[in-house]
């Protein structure tokens, strides 16, 4: 065996150290959230009132911190693993998703196998379910119902599948096993704190900032063809949404370029800026919480929502100077995904 | 200089892209000093701020 001398480094990019303190606060913060829970008295929490207070304030802040640090900083470590070992991959991914109410190889498997694999297909069971008219759900729905419910359903029928090539149902037993036991910690401390400061947080998170970014993303869009390249993912501009979310804006780059590493995403986005300005892609201003707010107002007519959808004036028609409308897809796609349904072989 | 200016720029890194996991670790240990109710609305506000900004 031959020496070389060098070894590689033990984290494989400089940048993702910015992963690990933001997992590393995460899991501090829920610390002192508990710490607080049993020493009330030194937070000036002195009855039930001010302690419903502590705890919808902590339920806010820590699930909005878990919607961020599973979809979409452990999703850095999902496409381009840290370490230089396997192992250690491995593991830090298990300590890193419990936090957020999900098995490290469920997450994997839900983005790689199934999202990134069936953009927009009818195999794409991670999006939200199309209407008749060929649009998504509404926000609110899908965020209520995709996590855990819909995912647990999907994630029985795929890790008990006997017909499929690929089968991980072993291995989905002894990550759930491995789970269970991180994430039971809290209980064991004191099991009304493990439901009010983990369990209650963990479903804000993924119902909220989970359910909506994952919404988002792909909200309005269409599947990949010669005709449309771009126009599967909704991409976000916004300075302080990409800083503070791991570039997460870039997402059109994303999938088409999945191994790019996270930090490298503006660079390839100076790169591909004429092909997506030529090819009209779905390029916004404004961030996804923006995005969000504004999809949640049911009241606002179509208009008013396209006006504060404000797209990137650099990607507009050239032609024209107008933007596609928001909303592309047509009553084609959901026939075309019911029938592929019904004939495929069962 | 440009060395202070290099670790001024580490440290506004570090706090940019763990911005969201500082301001819960902070509205979370704030609470010691500021109490419960004045976190709640640290916290409402910071959840209708991201709605706009981001």
């Amino acid at each position: 065996m031959g020496w070389s001398g060098r070894r590689q480094p033990i984290l494989r990019c400089r940048a993702d150290a910015h992963c690990l303190i933001f997992h590393s606060v995460v899991l501090l913060s829920y610390a002192s959230a508990f710490w607080i829970y049993l020493h009330p008295r030194y937070a000036h929490i002195d009855g039930p009132w001010s302690m419903t207070a502590f705890v919808a304030a902590a339920t806010i802040m820590l699930g909005w911190v878990s919607g961020i640090d599973v979809p979409v900083n452990f999703h850095n470590h999902a496409h381009n693993p840290l370490f230089s070992v396997p192992r250690l991959n491995r593991w830090v991914g298990r300590v890193w998703t419990f936090s957020g109410g999900w098995p490290s190889f469920f997450f994997e498997h839900a983005h790689l196998r199934v999202h990134h694999l069936n953009l927009l297909g009818s195999d794409d069971w991670t999006l939200p379910r199309r209407r008749p008219d060929g649009s998504f759900e509404s926000q609110i729905r899908y965020a209520l119902t995709h996590w855990p419910w819909r995912f647990g359903y999907h994630f029985y029928r795929d890790f008990t599948a006997q017909e499929r090539a690929y089968e991980p149902g072993a291995r989905a037993l002894r990550e759930l096993a491995i789970f269970i036991g991180l994430w039971s910690i809290p209980f064991w401390i004191d099991m009304r704190m493990a439901l009010l400061l983990w369990v209650l947080p963990q479903w804000f998170g993924n119902v909220t900032i989970s359910g909506a970014g994952m919404y988002l993303q792909h909200a309005g869009c269409i599947a990949k063809s010669a005709e449309h390249p771009y126009e599967h993912s909704n991409i976000s501009l916004c300075p302080f949404l990409n800083l503070a979310m791991f570039n997460v804006g870039y997402h059109a780059h994303h999938h088409e370029y999945p191994r790019v590493h996270w930090a490298r995403l503006p660079d390839l986005h100076e790169r591909m800026k004429r092909k997506l300005s030529a090819q009209h892609a779905r390029v916004f201003r404004i961030g996804y919480y923006r995005m969000a707010n504004t999809l949640a107002k049911v009241w606002l007519s179509a208009a008013d929502r396209e006006a504060r959808l404000a797209r990137d004036p650099e990607f507009l028609n050239r032609a024209t100077n107008v933007a596609q409308p928001f909303e592309l897809a047509g009553p084609d796609d959901y026939v075309l995904c019911r029938r592929k349904a019904r004939e495929a072989p069962r | 200089m440009n060395g202070l200016r290099r670790v001024a720029l580490t440290v506004g890194m570090v706090f940019g892209r763990s911005f969201f996991p500082f301001a819960a670790l902070s509205v979370t240990l704030g609470t010691l000093l500021w109490g419960p109710w004045v976190s709640l609305l640290i916290a409402v506000v910071l959840w209708e701020l991201a709605g706009f900004v981001a």
